[in-house]
Protein backbone atom coordinates (compact mmCIF):
# COMPACT_ATOMS: atom_id res chain seq x y z
CA UNK A 1 0.00 0.00 0.00
CA UNK A 2 1.51 3.10 -0.93
CA UNK A 3 1.74 6.64 1.57
CA UNK A 4 -1.08 8.31 -0.08
CA UNK A 5 -3.38 5.50 -0.28
CA UNK A 6 -2.79 4.82 3.88
CA UNK A 7 -3.44 8.37 4.07
CA UNK A 8 -6.49 8.12 2.25
CA UNK A 9 -8.14 5.12 4.02
CA UNK A 10 -6.81 6.76 7.02
CA UNK A 11 -8.74 9.93 6.33
CA UNK A 12 -11.53 8.53 5.39
CA UNK A 13 -11.48 6.67 8.55
CA UNK A 14 -11.48 10.05 10.25
CA UNK A 15 -14.28 11.21 8.34
CA UNK A 16 -16.54 8.17 9.42
CA UNK A 17 -15.28 8.76 12.84
CA UNK A 18 -16.45 12.40 12.92
CA UNK A 19 -19.35 11.95 11.36
CA UNK A 20 -20.21 9.52 14.10
CA UNK A 21 -19.33 12.02 16.88
CA UNK A 22 -21.14 14.93 14.37
CA UNK A 23 -24.43 12.95 15.38
CA UNK A 24 -24.01 12.21 19.11
CA UNK A 25 -22.71 16.21 19.67
CA UNK A 26 -26.18 17.57 17.64
CA UNK A 27 -27.83 15.30 19.89
CA UNK A 28 -26.12 17.41 22.34
CA UNK A 29 -22.94 14.93 23.66
CA UNK A 30 -20.83 17.04 24.46
CA UNK A 31 -17.79 14.91 25.04
CA UNK A 32 -18.18 13.49 20.98
CA UNK A 33 -18.09 17.29 20.51
CA UNK A 34 -14.61 17.51 22.60
CA UNK A 35 -13.32 15.00 20.06
CA UNK A 36 -14.40 16.42 17.05
CA UNK A 37 -11.91 19.26 18.15
CA UNK A 38 -9.18 16.76 19.18
CA UNK A 39 -9.09 15.25 15.69
CA UNK A 40 -9.14 18.48 13.96
CA UNK A 41 -7.14 20.67 16.12
CA UNK A 42 -3.96 20.67 14.07
CA UNK A 43 -5.67 21.40 10.91
CA UNK A 44 -7.66 24.56 12.12
CA UNK A 45 -4.78 26.05 14.37
CA UNK A 46 -2.11 25.30 12.53
CA UNK A 47 -3.71 27.02 9.20
CA UNK A 48 -4.86 29.86 11.21
CA UNK A 49 -1.17 30.37 12.21
CA UNK A 50 0.26 30.27 8.90
CA UNK A 51 -2.50 32.64 7.38
CA UNK A 52 -2.22 35.03 10.81
CA UNK A 53 1.45 34.41 11.56
CA UNK A 54 0.84 34.87 15.08
CA UNK A 55 0.33 31.94 17.12
CA UNK A 56 -1.96 34.22 19.82
CA UNK A 57 -3.94 35.51 17.04
CA UNK A 58 -4.14 31.69 15.82
CA UNK A 59 -5.44 30.76 18.86
CA UNK A 60 -8.27 33.22 18.85
CA UNK A 61 -9.16 31.90 15.68
CA UNK A 62 -9.50 28.62 16.44
CA UNK A 63 -11.39 29.39 19.21
CA UNK A 64 -13.64 31.31 17.09
CA UNK A 65 -14.28 28.15 14.87
CA UNK A 66 -15.06 25.79 16.94
CA UNK A 67 -17.48 27.65 18.99
CA UNK A 68 -19.20 28.51 15.74
CA UNK A 69 -18.91 24.92 14.51
CA UNK A 70 -20.67 24.02 17.95
CA UNK A 71 -23.12 26.91 17.16
CA UNK A 72 -24.22 26.09 13.28
CA UNK A 73 -23.36 22.29 13.85
CA UNK A 74 -27.06 21.67 12.98
CA UNK A 75 -26.46 22.66 9.61
CA UNK A 76 -23.93 20.35 8.63
CA UNK A 77 -25.16 17.62 6.82
CA UNK A 78 -22.71 13.89 7.25
CA UNK A 79 -23.13 13.14 3.86
CA UNK A 80 -20.87 16.25 2.82
CA UNK A 81 -16.94 16.43 3.51
CA UNK A 82 -16.07 17.79 6.92
CA UNK A 83 -12.79 19.28 6.58
CA UNK A 84 -13.37 21.70 3.25
CA UNK A 85 -16.07 23.15 5.31
CA UNK A 86 -14.16 23.40 8.63
CA UNK A 87 -11.65 25.03 6.60
CA UNK A 88 -13.78 27.28 5.00
CA UNK A 89 -14.67 28.31 8.52
CA UNK A 90 -10.74 28.35 9.34
CA UNK A 91 -10.14 31.24 6.40
CA UNK A 92 -12.96 33.43 7.43
CA UNK A 93 -11.97 33.12 11.27
CA UNK A 94 -8.72 34.72 9.88
CA UNK A 95 -10.32 37.08 7.82
CA UNK A 96 -12.16 38.31 10.30
CA UNK A 97 -8.96 38.47 13.11
CA UNK A 98 -7.18 40.16 9.95
CA UNK A 99 -9.52 43.22 9.63
CA UNK A 100 -9.96 43.30 13.88
CA UNK A 101 -6.25 43.23 13.63
CA UNK A 102 -6.17 46.02 11.14
CA UNK A 103 -8.65 48.16 12.59
CA UNK A 104 -7.07 48.25 16.05
CA UNK A 105 -4.01 49.86 14.08
CA UNK A 106 -1.76 46.50 14.75
CA UNK A 107 1.90 47.00 14.06
CA UNK A 108 2.89 45.74 10.77
CA UNK A 109 5.95 43.29 10.40
CA UNK A 110 8.31 46.06 8.98
CA UNK A 111 7.27 48.07 12.11
CA UNK A 112 8.02 45.80 14.65
CA UNK A 113 11.44 45.02 12.95
CA UNK A 114 12.08 48.62 13.60
CA UNK A 115 11.06 48.86 16.86
CA UNK A 116 13.63 45.88 17.29
CA UNK A 117 10.60 43.56 18.42
CA UNK A 118 11.41 40.76 15.90
CA UNK A 119 14.85 40.12 15.10
CA UNK A 120 15.91 39.74 11.03
CA UNK A 121 16.16 36.34 10.35
CA UNK A 122 19.82 35.11 10.05
CA UNK A 123 20.48 33.66 6.10
CA UNK A 124 23.39 32.64 3.96
CA UNK A 125 24.60 32.42 0.36
CA UNK A 126 22.87 28.55 0.30
CA UNK A 127 20.01 29.05 2.09
CA UNK A 128 19.01 25.60 1.43
CA UNK A 129 22.42 23.92 2.89
CA UNK A 130 23.57 26.64 5.99
CA UNK A 131 20.06 28.05 7.50
CA UNK A 132 18.79 26.17 10.52
CA UNK A 133 15.45 24.41 10.31
CA UNK A 134 13.84 27.49 12.70
CA UNK A 135 15.47 29.96 10.71
CA UNK A 136 14.25 28.84 7.29
CA UNK A 137 10.58 28.25 9.20
CA UNK A 138 10.65 31.80 10.67
CA UNK A 139 12.10 33.02 7.00
CA UNK A 140 9.22 31.21 5.19
CA UNK A 141 6.26 32.80 7.71
CA UNK A 142 8.00 36.39 7.23
CA UNK A 143 7.57 35.77 3.67
CA UNK A 144 3.90 34.66 4.18
CA UNK A 145 3.14 37.75 6.09
CA UNK A 146 3.90 39.78 3.01
CA UNK A 147 1.55 38.32 0.48
CA UNK A 148 -1.97 39.68 0.21
CA UNK A 149 -4.96 38.10 2.18
CA UNK A 150 -6.23 35.84 -0.46
CA UNK A 151 -2.83 34.72 -2.04
CA UNK A 152 -1.29 34.07 1.31
CA UNK A 153 -5.04 31.97 2.45
CA UNK A 154 -4.30 30.19 -1.37
CA UNK A 155 -0.74 29.28 -0.93
CA UNK A 156 -1.32 28.04 2.74
CA UNK A 157 -4.18 25.67 1.91
CA UNK A 158 -2.63 24.29 -1.57
CA UNK A 159 0.97 24.18 -0.53
CA UNK A 160 1.34 23.97 3.30
CA UNK A 161 -1.90 21.58 3.77
CA UNK A 162 -1.37 20.01 0.49
CA UNK A 163 -4.92 20.87 -1.07
CA UNK A 164 -5.73 20.13 -4.50
CA UNK A 165 -6.45 23.46 -6.48
CA UNK A 166 -10.22 22.57 -6.28
CA UNK A 167 -10.55 21.68 -2.80
CA UNK A 168 -8.83 25.40 -2.02
CA UNK A 169 -11.17 27.20 -4.85
CA UNK A 170 -14.29 24.98 -3.14
CA UNK A 171 -12.87 26.45 0.13
CA UNK A 172 -12.27 30.30 -1.08
CA UNK A 173 -14.95 30.46 -3.06
CA UNK A 174 -13.15 31.54 -6.43
CA UNK A 175 -12.79 29.86 -8.97
CA UNK A 176 -10.00 27.33 -10.21
CA UNK A 177 -7.99 29.66 -12.55
CA UNK A 178 -8.05 32.43 -10.10
CA UNK A 179 -6.59 30.17 -7.41
CA UNK A 180 -3.75 28.80 -9.41
CA UNK A 181 -3.27 32.80 -10.65
CA UNK A 182 -2.61 33.56 -6.95
CA UNK A 183 -0.98 30.50 -6.24
CA UNK A 184 1.19 31.24 -8.84
CA UNK A 185 1.83 34.73 -7.58
CA UNK A 186 2.57 33.94 -4.30
CA UNK A 187 4.97 31.34 -4.99
CA UNK A 188 7.29 33.93 -7.01
CA UNK A 189 6.81 36.43 -4.50
CA UNK A 190 7.93 34.02 -1.71
CA UNK A 191 10.93 32.98 -3.60
CA UNK A 192 11.89 36.91 -4.59
CA UNK A 193 11.40 37.28 -0.76
CA UNK A 194 13.78 34.90 0.18
CA UNK A 195 16.74 35.58 -2.24
CA UNK A 196 16.59 39.09 -1.23
CA UNK A 197 16.94 38.30 2.37
CA UNK A 198 19.95 36.13 1.31
CA UNK A 199 21.39 39.11 -0.66
CA UNK A 200 20.94 41.53 2.12
CA UNK A 201 22.98 39.55 4.49
CA UNK B 1 5.53 34.30 -24.88
CA UNK B 2 8.38 36.28 -23.13
CA UNK B 3 10.21 34.20 -19.99
CA UNK B 4 8.51 36.51 -17.63
CA UNK B 5 5.10 34.70 -18.73
CA UNK B 6 7.12 31.26 -18.60
CA UNK B 7 8.15 31.90 -15.15
CA UNK B 8 4.45 32.37 -14.04
CA UNK B 9 3.97 29.30 -15.29
CA UNK B 10 7.20 27.46 -13.90
CA UNK B 11 5.67 28.59 -10.61
CA UNK B 12 2.58 26.38 -11.10
CA UNK B 13 4.52 23.51 -13.13
CA UNK B 14 7.20 22.70 -10.26
CA UNK B 15 4.04 21.85 -8.26
CA UNK B 16 1.76 19.97 -11.10
CA UNK B 17 -0.49 22.96 -11.39
CA UNK B 18 -0.50 23.70 -15.02
CA UNK B 19 -2.79 22.58 -17.31
CA UNK B 20 -1.70 20.18 -19.46
CA UNK B 21 -2.18 22.25 -22.70
CA UNK B 22 0.55 24.64 -21.38
CA UNK B 23 2.93 21.96 -20.29
CA UNK B 24 4.73 20.91 -23.63
CA UNK B 25 4.97 24.48 -24.83
CA UNK B 26 6.96 25.37 -21.35
CA UNK B 27 8.82 22.34 -21.26
CA UNK B 28 10.32 22.87 -25.31
CA UNK B 29 11.38 26.61 -23.48
CA UNK B 30 12.88 25.01 -20.27
CA UNK B 31 14.81 22.70 -22.73
CA UNK B 32 16.39 26.52 -24.71
CA UNK B 33 16.68 28.57 -21.64
CA UNK B 34 18.65 28.76 -19.11
CA UNK B 35 17.31 31.65 -17.26
CA UNK B 36 14.25 30.01 -16.59
CA UNK B 37 16.21 26.96 -15.82
CA UNK B 38 17.66 28.39 -12.81
CA UNK B 39 14.38 30.32 -11.89
CA UNK B 40 12.96 27.15 -11.90
CA UNK B 41 15.71 25.64 -9.60
CA UNK B 42 15.66 28.63 -7.26
CA UNK B 43 11.56 28.01 -6.80
CA UNK B 44 11.89 24.32 -6.35
CA UNK B 45 14.32 25.50 -3.35
CA UNK B 46 12.39 27.78 -1.75
CA UNK B 47 8.68 25.73 -2.03
CA UNK B 48 10.89 22.94 -0.31
CA UNK B 49 11.50 25.38 2.45
CA UNK B 50 7.69 26.33 2.46
CA UNK B 51 6.49 22.61 2.60
CA UNK B 52 8.80 22.10 5.29
CA UNK B 53 6.48 24.49 7.31
CA UNK B 54 3.55 21.51 6.96
CA UNK B 55 5.78 19.45 9.75
CA UNK B 56 6.04 22.63 12.25
CA UNK B 57 3.92 21.91 14.99
CA UNK B 58 3.88 24.87 18.13
CA UNK B 59 3.87 23.44 21.73
CA UNK B 60 1.02 21.14 22.56
CA UNK B 61 -0.35 23.09 24.99
CA UNK B 62 -1.15 25.66 22.74
CA UNK B 63 -3.58 22.96 21.56
CA UNK B 64 -5.17 22.52 24.79
CA UNK B 65 -5.44 26.51 25.85
CA UNK B 66 -8.14 25.87 22.62
CA UNK B 67 -9.77 23.00 23.38
CA UNK B 68 -9.93 24.16 27.09
CA UNK B 69 -11.34 27.52 25.81
CA UNK B 70 -13.78 26.14 23.78
CA UNK B 71 -15.26 23.50 26.49
CA UNK B 72 -15.02 25.87 28.84
CA UNK B 73 -17.20 27.97 26.73
CA UNK B 74 -19.77 25.54 24.99
CA UNK B 75 -20.08 24.24 29.14
CA UNK B 76 -22.17 27.45 29.45
CA UNK B 77 -24.30 27.32 26.51
CA UNK B 78 -25.83 30.74 28.09
CA UNK B 79 -22.93 32.73 28.13
CA UNK B 80 -22.46 33.38 24.40
CA UNK B 81 -26.19 34.11 23.47
CA UNK B 82 -27.77 36.17 25.79
CA UNK B 83 -29.81 39.29 24.85
CA UNK B 84 -28.31 42.95 25.17
CA UNK B 85 -30.42 43.08 28.62
CA UNK B 86 -28.85 40.03 30.23
CA UNK B 87 -26.11 40.92 29.34
CA UNK B 88 -26.28 44.71 30.76
CA UNK B 89 -27.76 42.47 33.86
CA UNK B 90 -24.69 40.47 34.27
CA UNK B 91 -22.34 42.94 34.36
CA UNK B 92 -19.78 42.89 36.99
CA UNK B 93 -20.80 42.65 40.54
CA UNK B 94 -19.56 45.64 41.74
CA UNK B 95 -22.16 47.33 39.88
CA UNK B 96 -24.99 44.98 41.36
CA UNK B 97 -25.52 47.09 44.85
CA UNK B 98 -25.01 50.53 43.31
CA UNK B 99 -28.04 49.74 41.31
CA UNK B 100 -30.07 47.94 43.93
CA UNK B 101 -29.53 51.29 45.91
CA UNK B 102 -30.84 53.59 42.79
CA UNK B 103 -33.88 50.89 42.91
CA UNK B 104 -34.65 51.46 46.23
CA UNK B 105 -34.08 54.99 46.42
CA UNK B 106 -36.64 55.71 43.39
CA UNK B 107 -38.79 53.44 44.57
CA UNK B 108 -38.97 55.34 48.44
CA UNK B 109 -39.25 58.52 46.62
CA UNK B 110 -41.78 57.74 44.69
CA UNK B 111 -43.97 56.44 47.66
CA UNK B 112 -42.71 59.61 49.35
CA UNK B 113 -44.22 61.83 46.57
CA UNK B 114 -47.79 59.94 46.45
CA UNK B 115 -48.14 59.98 50.02
CA UNK B 116 -47.78 63.87 50.10
CA UNK B 117 -50.16 63.83 46.99
CA UNK B 118 -52.85 61.50 48.90
CA UNK B 119 -52.24 63.23 52.52
CA UNK B 120 -52.01 66.71 52.10
CA UNK B 121 -55.21 68.86 52.49
CA UNK B 122 -55.24 71.83 50.61
CA UNK B 123 -56.23 75.55 51.24
CA UNK B 124 -58.49 76.69 48.60
CA UNK B 125 -58.64 80.18 48.66
CA UNK B 126 -60.52 81.87 45.61
CA UNK B 127 -61.90 78.62 43.94
CA UNK B 128 -58.26 77.11 44.57
CA UNK B 129 -59.95 72.98 45.30
CA UNK B 130 -58.51 71.24 48.01
CA UNK B 131 -59.19 68.44 50.17
CA UNK B 132 -61.07 68.53 53.75
CA UNK B 133 -61.38 64.83 54.17
CA UNK B 134 -59.44 65.24 57.23
CA UNK B 135 -59.60 67.77 59.53
CA UNK B 136 -57.80 71.44 59.57
CA UNK B 137 -54.37 71.35 59.56
CA UNK B 138 -54.42 67.47 60.77
CA UNK B 139 -52.28 65.46 57.47
CA UNK B 140 -49.09 64.16 59.11
CA UNK B 141 -46.92 66.07 56.46
CA UNK B 142 -48.77 69.76 56.72
CA UNK B 143 -49.16 71.98 59.78
CA UNK B 144 -50.40 70.12 63.24
CA UNK B 145 -53.60 71.16 64.45
CA UNK B 146 -52.25 73.92 66.86
CA UNK B 147 -51.17 75.49 63.78
CA UNK B 148 -52.86 78.71 62.97
CA UNK B 149 -54.87 78.56 59.56
CA UNK B 150 -55.04 82.20 58.60
CA UNK B 151 -57.20 82.90 55.63
CA UNK B 152 -56.83 86.21 53.72
CA UNK B 153 -59.58 87.59 51.22
CA UNK B 154 -60.05 86.22 47.89
CA UNK B 155 -58.91 87.64 44.87
CA UNK B 156 -61.43 90.62 43.86
CA UNK B 157 -62.48 88.65 40.56
CA UNK B 158 -63.02 85.57 42.57
CA UNK B 159 -65.42 86.67 44.80
CA UNK B 160 -68.78 85.55 44.66
CA UNK B 161 -71.07 87.78 45.01
CA UNK B 162 -74.59 87.25 47.38
CA UNK B 163 -76.51 90.25 48.14
CA UNK B 164 -75.44 91.63 51.17
CA UNK B 165 -72.82 89.04 51.68
CA UNK B 166 -69.28 88.10 50.90
CA UNK B 167 -68.39 84.43 49.82
CA UNK B 168 -65.31 82.67 51.36
CA UNK B 169 -62.99 79.75 50.33
CA UNK B 170 -61.39 78.27 53.27
CA UNK B 171 -60.39 74.19 53.14
CA UNK B 172 -58.24 72.96 55.27
CA UNK B 173 -53.79 74.03 55.15
CA UNK B 174 -51.55 72.46 53.33
CA UNK B 175 -48.02 73.55 54.20
CA UNK B 176 -46.95 76.29 56.48
CA UNK B 177 -45.96 78.05 53.01
CA UNK B 178 -49.39 77.88 52.19
CA UNK B 179 -50.68 79.03 54.89
CA UNK B 180 -53.73 80.55 53.60
CA UNK B 181 -54.33 83.59 55.60
CA UNK B 182 -57.43 85.09 56.06
CA UNK B 183 -57.91 89.09 56.24
CA UNK B 184 -60.52 91.05 56.23
CA UNK B 185 -62.34 91.93 52.97
CA UNK B 186 -60.60 95.07 52.89
CA UNK B 187 -57.02 94.74 53.24
CA UNK B 188 -56.30 97.86 54.52
CA UNK B 189 -57.75 96.91 57.89
CA UNK B 190 -55.54 94.99 60.45
CA UNK B 191 -56.29 91.52 61.71
CA UNK B 192 -57.62 91.30 65.19
CA UNK B 193 -56.12 88.58 67.47
CA UNK B 194 -58.73 86.84 67.68
CA UNK B 195 -59.20 85.85 63.92
CA UNK B 196 -56.63 83.55 63.59
CA UNK B 197 -58.58 80.34 62.50
CA UNK B 198 -58.27 77.82 65.01
CA UNK B 199 -58.82 73.94 63.02
CA UNK B 200 -61.77 73.52 65.13
CA UNK B 201 -62.85 77.21 65.32
CA UNK B 202 -63.48 78.53 62.08
CA UNK B 203 -62.55 81.89 61.29
CA UNK B 204 -65.01 84.25 63.30
CA UNK B 205 -65.71 87.50 64.05
CA UNK B 206 -63.55 88.75 60.52
CA UNK B 207 -63.96 92.13 59.90
CA UNK B 208 -66.33 92.94 63.06
CA UNK B 209 -67.00 96.29 61.34
CA UNK B 210 -69.08 94.69 58.45
CA UNK B 211 -72.81 94.05 59.41
CA UNK B 212 -73.16 91.99 56.22
CA UNK B 213 -72.53 87.95 56.94
CA UNK B 214 -69.48 86.06 55.79
CA UNK B 215 -70.58 83.44 53.96
CA UNK B 216 -66.86 80.54 54.22
CA UNK B 217 -67.24 77.36 52.23
CA UNK B 218 -64.69 74.80 52.89
CA UNK B 219 -64.42 72.56 49.60
CA UNK B 220 -63.44 69.37 49.33
CA UNK B 221 -61.94 67.40 46.77
CA UNK B 222 -65.60 65.61 45.84
CA UNK B 223 -67.46 68.48 44.18
CA UNK B 224 -70.77 66.95 45.77
CA UNK B 225 -69.20 67.67 49.23
CA UNK B 226 -68.84 71.74 50.15
CA UNK B 227 -69.10 72.59 53.75
CA UNK B 228 -70.77 75.92 54.24
CA UNK B 229 -69.95 78.70 57.12
CA UNK B 230 -72.18 81.45 57.78
CA UNK B 231 -71.19 83.86 59.57
CA UNK B 232 -72.78 86.85 61.14
CA UNK B 233 -69.56 89.19 62.70
CA UNK B 234 -71.96 90.61 65.54
CA UNK B 235 -73.25 87.12 66.89
CA UNK B 236 -70.42 84.86 65.15
CA UNK B 237 -71.44 81.11 63.67
CA UNK B 238 -74.59 80.29 62.30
Amino acid sequence: MTADASQDSGSRADNEQTATWLRQAKAGNSAAFEKIVVLHQRLVLMTSLRILGDLKDAQDASQEVFLRLFKYLHRFEESRDFPPWLYRMTVNACRDIQRKRMRAGTLSLDELRASGEIPEPASATDLEAELTLTEKRRLVSDALKRLPEKERAAVVLRDIEGLSTREVAGILGSSEVTVRSQVSSARMKIKKFIERRSRRS
Amino acid sequence: MNCTTYQAQIALHIEGDLQPSHVRELEAHLGQCPACQRFQRELQASQSMVKELAHELPDPASFEVVRHRVMQQISRPAAGRRPWWRLHLAAPSAWRPLGAAACVLVLGLVFVWQRLRVDQPKVEMGGVSSSVEQPLGGAGTGPSLASPARVEAPPPKKEQHQPGGREWHVAGVQTPSELAPVVAPEPDEPLEQGSILEPDQPPVELAPQEPEPLVIKLVTDDPNIVIVWLVDQKLGIN
